[in-house]
């Protein structure tokens, strides 16, 4: 069993309302498919209050269900924690099926 | 809130009683199941509607003695997801022949119309802007209805058996 | 198979028009997300991990050849070229935009085929035998029922706020390859003595957090009386199945609760109402959807085809795939061709939109233009003439869908899990994809001989891993994929949950725990032994020594 780090930092996550990519809360404030444009949330912020603030109208209409996900710094790129959000990152595990294949390499 | 009657907002004359007051000589009030068969008597002495409002966890077994003396049922929908009160309409409607006005209320939204319609509901408590239109357009958007229910709509088998019959090709 | 008539292409035709509209409600801000919900998951479309997912309706499995090609387009059109087939004979597209699926249900409309409730509180698409209508053990054709409360279920204005979801299962066989004991409702066709056909009512049944083998409430009903019965059974849910808790809302809940006799006693009194209503089925609906399914003209004849015989003595893997991949069919000179989804290493289940149209172009040639979705995630060419095996066997070849494992240890079933799934807990595909690498070699997949692995990523076992011979349950243990692992499972007329062998191994573990389970297994059979067979005579603690052991 691994032992995760104390959960110091965060971002703000959602899917894109209109075709359902994943987004990541920026500062401007906005949302952005890139992880490592999001904005970077520590202790020191009050969750709750924000993720109000991004959720219904204004900033949250373009978005369905935002909430925040821990994340680390390594080799100073922000890494979800954890597997579920890696995977919600960097997409499948595995490679699917080519559209015009007919066998799976 | 507002009160949508057959298709259109009106005014809404009823009146929810409080649980501590005495009934009131006129008017038309609603009270609950567990006052209506406290005090049916009295309710009916009074000149003046009676109304009742069903909980969607009581059953409608309890209201048939009372029936022939209420003008109004409410029935309840404490979420939109809650669709217990969808099977209380029908059988008030169609198992006791209940001819009054049968109310919707709580979290109703309007595209739920068109079942609450199927289901016997003439009225519904609504904060939809456009309620009027939006019960129209339930009315009038669906053509085609495979089950029965109470709302009289022929059925597309009904339709499929009578273009038989007719010889008539689909 | 069903063709819509015009009352059933204006229905599908009214409801993308009014999906259409409330997508542009819902992107325009009008209607609140909360508002939403319940149409987009009435209309079949999920939000996943990384997208929308589309739940495409395939009634009772079953798909023309025009179908298939539409699905194949969908896929290039709208996704990222493959449909994933589920459990429940419906197909998963992954990557639909919400801005896009009011055209694709346009699409899927136009070669009558829609979304419907494949998702939300409501009733579900109706199963049935993937082999319906072509099995040698048939009684009748389940799919005439299953069309029949297809029809009647479909936007039923009572039932689509129920407390849960609904899921109704048919099978026309003594064999029951629907699993209709762990349905919510569960209907077995009988035939009594005198020659009468009627259904025997099966309620309760469901995987999940709380498995659970249905209960008959009814031994026989008359066929007139389906859409009654099943109406008087949804109104006693719907009024009395728990609303308060999530985890406790299906029907088998209230089964367990209150027990079947009562469950039968509120059936029947609610039911006595209505058994005479408009529901009652006149002779003349059921033969005009019986018409629907008539037997195809078949023209070929019994005599032996010898250059099938002549190939099975010269080709070891095509002797294989005729010993495992066919199936007996009622009519001597054809054969049900099960096209396996599982080759070694790949997503179990997937098909790319080349694969979907070369499958379509196959069943037009050699099956009546039809194909069946099995609910262990494979296709079936269902009328296929022995004369054509050679044929067939060739181009599955090409396709990719000819591996000779079916039923077999790489016939893998596994939800999506966590690489897709927002539920889910652990991955499955990746396990999957380990096992069936493990495995690979087709001699010893026959050697091991029938055995079914099903895997779920979560709770909801919609890989129906309680019903697995061996199942596998992905479990998240402090952040770690860890996978509880069942022995004895069974989804046919033998109805069995499986029985945990022990505590849930890491990852990395599970094709190591499958092969002492499988080596334990033939170690310990008997002439003719399946393993649900050993496990059956030798119990559990024969395989939890077998574990013991050092691999």
């Amino acid at each position: 069993m691994s032992k995760q780090p104390p959960p110091e930092l965060s971002v703000v996550t959602a899917n894109r309302l209109a075709d359902g990519a994943v987004v990541f809360l920026t500062g401007e404030p906005g949302w952005t498919t890139d992880l490592q444009a999001a904005r970077l949330l520590d202790e020191s912020t009050e969750l709750e209050p924000l993720l109000a603030g991004v959720r219904g109208a204004g900033l949250g209409a373009n978005v369905v269900g935002p909430y925040a996900i821990e994340v680390g710094i390594v080799d100073g790129i922000y890494r979800p924690l954890s597997l579920r959000e890696r995977i919600r990152v960097d997409g499948l595990t595995f490679r699917t099926i080519a559209s015009e294949a007919v066998a799976y390499i | 809130m507002k009160l949508l009657k057959d298709g259109r907002l009106t005014a809404d004359i009823w009146q929810r009683l409080a649980d501590d007051a005495p009934i009131p000589a006129t008017g038309a009030i609603i009270v609950p199941l567990a006052r209506l068969e406290a005090e049916a008597p009295d309710l009916l002495r009074r000149r003046g509607p009676v109304g009742l409002v069903l909980r969607n966890s009581e059953t409608v077994e309890a209201v048939v003695p009372h029936l022939h003396s209420l003008s109004l049922i409410v029935l309840e929908f404490p979420k939109f997801t809650d669709g217990r009160a969808y099977s209380q309409a029908r059988l008030l409607r169609e198992r006791h022949r209940y001819v009054g006005e049968l109310r919707a209320s709580g979290e109703v939204l309007p595209d739920q119309f068109l079942f609450m319609q199927r289901c016997g509901f003439d009225a519904v408590e609504t904060c939809c802007v456009a309620a009027e239109e939006a019960w129209r357009a339930a009315h009038r958007r669906f053509s085609v209805f495979y089950q029965p229910a109470g709302d009289g709509r022929q059925t597309i088998a009904a339709f499929r058996s009578q273009s038989a019959r007719l010889g008539l090709d689909q | 198979m069903y063709r819509y008539d015009s009352l059933d292409q204006t229905f599908v035709e009214e409801r993308v028009a009014q999906f259409r509209e409330q997508v542009a409600r819902r992107l325009s801000g009008e209607l609140s997300e909360d508002e939403f919900k319940p149409l987009r998951l009435t209309n079949g479309l999920y939000l996943q991990l990384h997208a929308y997912m589309l739940r495409v309706a395939i009634p009772y499995g079953t798909l023309s050849s025009t179908q298939l090609r539409m699905l194949a387009a969908i896929s290039r059109r709208y996704d990222r070229g493959y449909g994933h087939f589920t459990t429940r004979q419906n197909i998963q597209f992954n990557w639909i935009k919400l801005e896009d699926a009011p055209d694709a249900l346009a699409d899927l409309a136009r070669v009558q085929m829609h979304a419907l409730q494949t998702s939300g509180n409501c009733i579900r698409n109706v199963t049935a035998d993937q082999w319906a209508g072509v099995a040698a053990d048939e009684i009748e054709d389940p799919r005439i029922y299953a069309e029949l409360i297809r029809q009647w279920s479909s936007l039923h204005p009572e039932f689509s706020f129920l407390p849960r979801k609904f899921k109704i299962a048919v099978t026309g066989s003594p064999n029951d390859r629907a699993a209709v004991r762990v349905h919510d409702i569960g209907l077995r066709m009988h035939r009594k003595k005198n020659g009468e056909v009627g259904f025997e009512v099966i309620v309760g049944g469901g995987l999940g957090r709380t498995p659970m083998i249905g209960k008959t409430i009814c031994d026989f009903l008359p066929k007139r009386d389906l859409l009654s019965y099943l109406e008087a059974i949804l109104r006693t849910y719907n009024l009395a199945g728990r609303r308060d808790n999530l985890y406790k809302s299906r029907i088998k809940i209230l089964v367990h609760d209150i027990g079947a006799q009562e469950m039968a006693r509120r059936v029947e009194a609610e039911w006595s109402e209505i058994r005479h209503s408009a529901l009652e089925l006149q002779p003349g609906t059921v033969e005009a959807i019986a018409a629907h399914f008539a037997t195809p003209r078949y023209d070929a004849s019994a005599e032996a085809v010898h250059a099938v015989e002549r190939r099975r003595f010269t080709d070891p893997e095509f002797a294989r795939w005729l010993t495992s991949n066919l199936a007996a069919h009622r009519h001597p000179a054809y054969a049900i061709v099960n096209l396996s989804l599982k080759p070694s290493g790949a997503p179990p289940g997937d098909a790319s939109a080349a694969q979907m149209e070369a499958v379509a172009d196959l069943a037009e040639r050699f099956s009546f233009g039809e194909i069946r979705v099995t609910h262990e995630q494979n296709l079936v060419l269902p009328h296929v003439a022995r004369r054509d095996l050679c044929e067939v066997y060739d181009e599955l070849r090409r396709i990719g869908f000819a591996t000779p494992n079916l039923g077999k240890i790489g016939d893998i079933i596994a939800c999506p899990g966590l690489d897709y799934c927002s539920l889910a807990n652990a991955r499955s595909i990746p396990i999957a994809q380990r096992i069936s690498t493990r495995f690979a070699d087709i001699a010893r997949q026959h050697e091991i001989g029938d055995l079914k692995i099903k895997i779920s990523g979560c709770i909801n076992a919609c890989g129906h891993h309680h019903v697995g011979h061996i199942g596998i349950l992905g479990v998240d243990k402090g952040g770690e994929e860890f996978y509880q692992i069942t022995v004895g499972g069974s989804a046919d007329e033998n109805a069995a949950l499986g029985t945990i062998i022990g505590p849930a191994v890491a990852a990395d573990k599970v094709v190591e725990t499958v092969e002492k389970l499988v080596n334990t297994y033939l170690a310990l059979r008997r002439e003719g032994e399946r393993f649900i067979d050993t496990w059956r005579r030798l119990g559990s603690s024969a395989f939890k020594e077998g574990l013991r052991e050092a691999a």
